[in-house]
């Protein structure tokens, strides 16, 4: 189920769907010439509109921000205070495949039978995900073909090429709905398959449990990493959090805060008595790769947490690529 | 009194808490904390910090400033809660005054990079001082200059706060734990932690000499977020991977002598320490001379 | 205990969260008086506060002290009426929840996790061995099983401590001792040098004790140095990876499997464990 929309028309579509909640969408900032999610002001920003390349940094921030308070509180008489969760409707445009499976795997990780996180849930809800299909893989790093991708999406908008339209795949009741917001286009409806993602990078195994012990990882990591956590926090589906207080000034009011943590930090595993369960460098980077490919898969079934964006090589200062590591530990190099 | 840092807690005395609990009981009888702001070697650059952060009235509930030499002539002689301590040991007087100030307060809270890490003075220490304080100074017997080293390395320190400034919400937040009466809650990630939070282009992957991945971060990336690499002013991280750091400024066309030098510039002493542990040997000659 | 969602009366889940239209709001911890505080040897302290929730042994509670944080703090109890907190002063929220007083309120969430599954121990003999704080957490289980004595075999319970002024819920242990419910062996590995009485590790003991495998089950908590060395005295007394179950202790934030902390491999501490069976993970990495 789809339609079609002439390429011409694609402004004008995107102007009905931002009418009424805020809309984010990759666009090229002018002081770094970085392309970001960012939130539309207003018609005029649709010009800024760049897709030449997968944001540099993720959606995750929408659906839980770098710093979140959870509930306010005041100390004199141990009240919690204010614990309205607030939730702006939100149109998130422009998504690749790769970020929209990684809403997949949090909405796994927050959105379970056995608890569910009212914060997560509550932004997750009123965000509508509209896709941009990649008829070519914006990166050298990407690798998304080899890690089982779904589609999870509300809309996906695939630019076909050479033809003067756009084809809009429909892949949610949300997305209906969404649609009824450019009722007044009068879109021909159309039927299409949107095909698998070609990377020309591939990662050769996901039976990476052998290689637990594989010299290779300590000798890159030693050599390499500089545990600066970057990697983690550019990640999509990284979302290990830390919780804490903070209280103002006037020692009555605070505010209960999570913020995005990371497994390559030697303090994450930190418990009283100054005892750490991975100090060393290796076992952390070793732990990520494993989460993402090996224990995932173990609990929500055979898809891997990894996506295959390659934001974590891309942005690596030094450039460490794990898919290139276990390839070559697959080749027996 | 080896330090450590970018800990969760920086609470180096076993009895830190007792005092915490103390500074509350205080507080609870409606009693104001006393806090004192004293320098010594330095450029005064931190005290200024306090002095211009626009939150610190917000404080005075619950504190009481009652000895600030730098722009008080008449100040407080007895025992304080707090006292923060700004510049480094570099001479006999100093040592005594550092030694002075710990005597007479519960807490030690030393911020700056000089405080904490030796900063920028602790370059003499690889040269000959009486080379130096001439090139300085006309007259040099009344001197007694030592090895600049930081205040830890002297009296036991409870709080380091590093930082070329410091930042002042870091010490403003600090503060108000204190004075709730918890060890206070400071960050022990790299710069780049904070630089992704606010969205900015990694500045070493634009080929700029950036040391914020191995730097302790409570800055909030102001220097990257503005387009200026770090220069490592907070001091490496514990967990600091040296020889990584380096082969990475070296891969991106940097001369290694100059990559030294920056490693050297805040942090010489704790850069020195973690190098000699990861194995890392220093090309320029940067050896610590035999002085007093 | 009372539950914004309805009313004190809640018998509409069993956790200790507030329910606002339906909706569980996972991370506000919900109010609940304290009954009695009570000094345990010389280090720990005892919390009784009044929640009425079903749990099992070996859970946990996540205690709130607002504006210093949040702690996991394990159940030393097994009752409808109360909950027992043992308290042992090493954190900072650890260091402020004791400063509490009868009267006052706590803020708890919980209980989390999987405790010691007592039902699959019926019919069996038991072994309980803990270690310092350790011995809180199997206090729970005891209480169970004062309460079902009837389905349990012999139990025999190993408690080692650094030194005699450690060692918590004495009273407790020595009626449960008069009147047969439990066999008692204590060690003391840093007695103070006038002590005389059992000193060394309880893993001597336990070696000593001679204790075949036959229907026995075996449940540690403990350091995990001493867990480990337990669980190698146990090995030359035959006993197998399935029969011993022990309890984790991982750095912890939000307790339900979604804060990353405390993975041990690819499971939870906080919502596949803290109790875990040995072999499901021995061979875990990290």
């Amino acid at each position: 189920m789809g339609y079609l929309l002439p390429k011409s028309k694609l402004n004008t579509f995107l102007e009905l769907l931002m009418h009424g909640s805020s809309f984010i969408a990759p666009v090229r900032r002018k002081k770094d010439d970085v392309v970001v999610f960012e939130e539309l002001e207003g018609k005029t920003d649709l010009t800024r509109l760049d897709f030449t390349t997968n944001p540099q940094f993720t959606a995750k921030k929408f659906f839980m921000p770098a710093y979140e308070p959870l509930f306010t509180y005041n100390m004199k008489n141990q009240k919690l205070t204010d614990k309205k969760i607030t939730a702006r409707q939100r149109i998130l445009f422009g998504l690749r495949l790769c970020d929209l499976n990684a809403v997949k795997i949090q909405d796994q990780l927050f959105i379970n039978p056995q608890f569910t996180d009212d914060h997560y849930q509550a932004a997750r809800e009123n965000i509508f995900l509209v896709g941009w299909y990649c008829n070519t893989p914006p990166s050298k790093f990407c690798f998304c073909e080899s890690m089982n991708l779904t589609h999870y999406y509300d809309l996906m908008l695939r630019d076909l090429p050479g033809k003067k339209d756009i084809y809009i795949d429909v892949g949610s009741p949300k997305g209906e709905i969404l649609m009824r917001k450019a009722m007044k286009l009068k879109l021909k409806e159309h039927h299409e398959h949107v095909p698998k993602i070609r990377t020309p990078k591939k990662l050769k195994t996901h039976d990476i449990r052998k290689y637990f012990d594989h010299p290779k990882w300590q000798k890159t990591t030693e050599s390499k990493c500089l545990s600066c956590q970057r990697c983690t926090t550019m990640c999509p589906t990284c979302m290990c959090f830390d919780i804490y207080d903070k209280t103002q000034t006037d020692l009555e009011h605070g505010t209960r805060e999570r913020t995005w943590d990371s497994c390559h930090s030697k303090q994450f595993t930190r418990v009283a008595g100054d005892h750490y369960f991975r100090p060393d460098r290796t076992a952390r980077f070793k732990h990520r790769i494993y989460h993402k490919i090996v224990y995932y898969p173990e609990i929500f079934g055979q898809v891997p947490m990894c996506t295959g964006c390659g934001r974590c090589i891309e942005q690596c200062p030094t450039q460490i690529d794990f898919v290139e590591l276990i390839n070559e530990m697959e080749d027996g190099k | 009194m080896k330090t450590k840092l970018g800990q969760d807690i920086l609470c180096h005395r076993a009895d830190m808490n007792d005092h915490l609990s103390r500074l509350r009981d205080k507080r609870a009888k409606g009693q104001k904390l006393k806090v004192g702001v004293f320098g010594i070697t330095g450029c005064a650059g931190c005290q200024l910090t306090i002095l211009f952060s626009e939150k610190f009235p917000a404080l005075m509930d619950m504190i009481d400033i009652l000895a600030v030499p730098f722009v008080k002539e008449q100040n407080y002689k007895g025992h304080f809660d707090i006292i923060i301590l700004e510049g480094l040991v570099s001479s006999k007087a100093d040592k005594e005054k550092a030694e002075e100030l710990r005597a007479r307060c519960d807490l030690l809270m030393c911020i700056g990079a000089c405080a904490t890490h030796g900063c920028v003075p602790a370059m003499k220490n690889f040269m000959n001082h009486p080379e130096v304080e001439r090139a300085v100074y006309a007259k040099v017997d009344y001197l007694n200059s030592l090895d600049a080293t930081p205040v830890s390395k002297h009296v036991p320190v409870d709080i380091e706060l590093p930082g070329c400034p410091p930042d002042a919400n870091q010490i403003y937040a600090v503060l108000t734990d204190l004075v709730l009466g918890r060890p206070p809650r400071i960050t022990h990630n790299p710069v780049c932690v904070e630089c992704v939070k606010r969205e900015v282009d990694c500045l070493l992957l634009q080929g700029k000499p950036c040391l914020g991945p191995i730097t302790v971060g409570g800055c909030d990336a102001i220097c990257t977020a503005a387009g200026h690499e770090c220069m490592g002013c907070r001091g490496p991280t514990d967990d600091a991977n040296l020889p990584a750091m380096i082969q990475a400024l070296q891969d991106q066309g940097y001369k290694r002598k100059d990559i030294e030098n920056r490693l050297h510039t805040y942090a010489s002493l704790l850069v020195d320490e973690q190098a000699k542990m990861q194995g890392v040997k220093w090309e320029k000659k940067l050896k610590r001379k035999k002085n007093g | 205990m009372s539950c914004k969602g309805c009313g004190s009366s809640c018998k509409c889940h069993n956790h200790l969260q507030h329910v606002e239209k339906g909706k569980v709001l996972l991370y506000e911890p919900v109010k609940v008086k304290i009954l009695k505080k009570q000094k345990l040897g010389d280090r720990h302290t005892l919390l009784r506060v009044e929640a009425r929730v079903d749990h099992d042994p070996g859970q946990f509670f996540q205690v709130t002290v607002l504006g210093f944080g949040e702690a996991p703090i394990s159940i030393a109890s097994w009752s409808k009426d109360y909950i027992d907190l043992v308290v042992n002063p090493v954190g900072t929220v650890t260091k402020e929840v004791i400063r509490k007083k009868p009267g006052d309120y706590l803020l708890l969430r919980g209980p989390f996790g999987y405790g010691y599954p007592m039902h699959y121990f019926y019919n069996n003999s038991l072994i309980l061995v803990g270690g310092g704080c350790g011995v809180a957490p199997l206090k729970g289980v005891m209480d169970y099983i004062a309460k079902h004595r009837q389905h349990f075999g012999e139990i025999h319970c190993f408690f080692g401590y650094r030194n005699p002024g450690d060692s918590i819920f004495d009273k407790e242990m020595a009626k449960w001792e008069k009147d047969g419910t439990f066999t008692f062996h204590y060690a003391f590995s840093h007695p103070p040098k006038s002590f005389k009485g059992p000193t060394g590790f309880v893993t001597k003991y336990i070696e000593e004790s001679g204790l075949s495998n036959h229907r026995r089950a075996v449940m540690i908590c403990g350091p995990t140095p001493m867990m480990l060395a337990a669980i190698k005295s146990l090995e030359t007394l035959g006993f197998n990876d399935d029969q011993v179950w022990i309890s984790h202790e991982r750095h912890m934030k939000c307790a339900t499997g979604m804060c990353g902390h405390c993975m041990i491999e690819g499971k939870y501490t906080c919502k596949d464990g803290p109790v875990f069976r040995w072999d499901w993970i021995k061979e875990a990495k990290g």
